[in-house]
């Protein structure tokens, strides 16, 4: 097989467009795993979910298109919430595994929901700009990729803003950073990490409506390697760093497309999944993430 | 001002509190002596909300704290600068005050940067150090934020939780000067220390607590007075 330069850098922007979507993904991911220390395996489940939700809003209330991007995301927020005291709020400070196999659970059975709902057979999403498409030279962008990453980057900007600009997200990173001096300055902990569940599953939901747009249709098929991606974005990242989660998806995102041009469609995810493997063993904390800090 | 009575915590089915009963008066330093895991920080979490008790009464200045939880206890008045310090430290210092206001409402902000103000007269070390995360201070310096960051809640009554352990005998000295002035600005505070000898420069009244008991109560002088305490915490025979 042959690729000049064209062919590589295309995949790439392809690929980075396309990991924009991960980015999210694993920035929520690295939300609650900040808040918690610990994963909630069910949370992009519950964006496809979202998504599934705004789609019905589309289909049986007749909305306009658009509003799937509302519905959706606050479907996926309130999702969260309900992981959050299904999942984590109650368990036992120590137990790690609990709320693992909890969230795991919670993750077969949205799995199962929408299977049942629909019958396991995959639905159609309205695509966002289908036609437009750009040149750049001699690369070629397509408009509805371009506007998922302005999307996802406005995003990141109001996370960071309310992370780092509001008394909100002061408390947050406190609980995150010490949750006993948390609660000895005062600050609701048990809140602001149900309030971190809602802003996580939000995001999850715009990433969920986000995918099923540019890639046109929905389908349970889309919540395993979803999750897996936004679990290998968060690991590369290093656990608990945003600025890593963000980078580590657009990271992703490129490998995913290079892989895609040269092993092609069926075997680019055992090499993105492999990607996991290697960081695990010699990276474990990821790009960014300074050790990992167990209570 | 705070009484606590016949106070039960445990750990399970380990009773680390077995009914401690103390008082600490308006505008005094009370210090509570006693050896490792004599349930010293048990007493101090159990006062602020963090651990809930299993029997006995808390009140503050006639205001009952049973069962509140910490954020509600912080705004009753009582804070804790908690062992170890547990700053925030990926926050900068001058975050890490901002944190310590956290009860403080919106209207206040203008109050928040005045205290924030009077905290680096108070430790100028934390003003040359505002901007830089707080895991990077000394041991000194974090337990110097710690202190500050409490007293952004503007607390009735402050308790420590051995502040001076794990730092040189200069900052020690340095750090009961801070607690001694703190004192004469009016500042009630009940102070937990293995150090007796400095407590003795500053304390008012003393209790000894062993395996989560009142072992013996009484003025610095009695405190002076006792044997086992002389041989035990004074070094002296
Ligand atoms: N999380 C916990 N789980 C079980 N037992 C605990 C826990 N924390 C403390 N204990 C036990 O409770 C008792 C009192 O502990 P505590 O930490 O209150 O002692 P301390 O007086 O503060 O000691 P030190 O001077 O070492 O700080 C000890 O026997 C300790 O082993
Ligand atoms: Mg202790």
């Amino acid at each position: 097989m042959n690729f000049d330069h064209i062919d590589i850098i295309q995949s790439l922007i392809d690929g980075v467009l396309f990991g924009s979507i991960y980015a999210l993904i694993g920035l929520g991911f690295t939300l609650i795993f900040g808040a918690m220390h610990k994963l909630n395996l069910a949370y992009a489940a519950s964006g496809i979910a979202g998504a599934y939700a705004g789609l019905m809003s589309l289909t049986i209330l007749g909305l306009p298109a658009l509003m799937a991007f509302f519905i959706g995301p606050i479907t996926a927020g309130i999702i969260g919430l309900l992981l959050y005291f299904a999942c984590f709020r109650f368990m036992p400070r120590g137990n790690h595994l609990a709320p693992l196999m909890a969230s795991i659970g919670a993750l077969f059975f949205i799995d199962e929901v929408i299977i049942h709902e629909t019958s396991g057979s995959p639905l159609s999403f309205p695509a966002v700009l289908p036609d437009a498409y750009f040149f750049l030279g001699e690369f070629g962008i397509r408009g509805d990729l371009l506007i998922v990453m302005g999307f996802s980057f406005i995003l990141m900007a109001i996370v960071m803003l309310l992370l780092y600009r509001t008394k909100l997200g002061l408390g947050t990173r406190a609980t995150s950073q010490q949750p006993v001096a948390a609660l000895l300055c005062g600050i609701p902990t048990h809140r602001t990490n149900g309030t971190t569940f809602v802003l996580a599953g939000v995001l999850g939901g715009f990433a969920g409506c986000l995918l099923a747009a540019s890639v046109g249709v929905l389908s349970p098929l889309l919540t395993l390697p979803l999750t897996i991606k936004g679990l290998i974005v968060t690991v590369i990242g290093g656990l608990g760093s945003i600025r890593g989660a963000i980078i580590a998806g657009f990271a992703v995102g490129a490998a995913e497309g290079l892989f895609l041009l040269v092993r092609g469609v069926n075997e680019r995810d055992i090499y993105v999944f492999l990607l996991l493997f290697l960081f695990l063993v010699f990276r474990p904390n990821g790009l960014f993430g300074t050790t990992i800090n167990r209570d | 001002m705070l009484s606590v009575n016949n106070l039960v915590t445990s750990y399970g089915l380990i009773k680390a509190l077995k009914g401690v009963s103390i008082e600490a008066k308006q505008g005094d330093v009370t210090c509570i002596l006693g050896p490792n895991g004599a349930g010293k920080t048990t007493l101090m979490f159990t006062l602020a909300g963090i651990l809930s008790e299993d029997a006995g009464s808390v009140s503050l200045l006639g205001h009952s704290l049973n069962g509140l939880g910490a954020p509600k206890v912080l705004r009753q008045g009582l804070a804790l600068v908690p062992e170890n310090r547990l700053v925030f430290a990926d926050m900068s210092v001058h975050e890490n005050l901002l944190a310590g206001a956290f009860t403080q409402s919106r209207a206040m902000a203008a109050q928040v940067s005045d205290d924030i103000d009077k905290m680096y007269t108070r430790f100028p070390i934390l003003k040359a150090r505002h901007d830089q995360p707080a895991g990077t201070l000394s041991g000194g310096e974090q337990q110097m934020l710690a202190l500050a960051r409490a007293l952004m809640s503007r607390p009735s009554i402050l308790l420590m939780d051995e502040p001076s352990v794990g730092l040189s005998p200069l900052i020690v000295d340095e750090i009961f000067a801070i607690i001694k002035q703190l004192n004469e600005d009016g500042m009630s505070i009940l102070l937990v220390e293995q150090n007796a000898t400095k407590a003795l420069q500053v304390a008012d009244y003393f209790y000894l607590l062993d395996q989560g008991k009142v072992t013996f109560s009484g003025t610095p002088d009695q405190l002076k007075d006792d044997d086992v305490i002389k041989r035990a915490y004074l070094g002296g025979s």
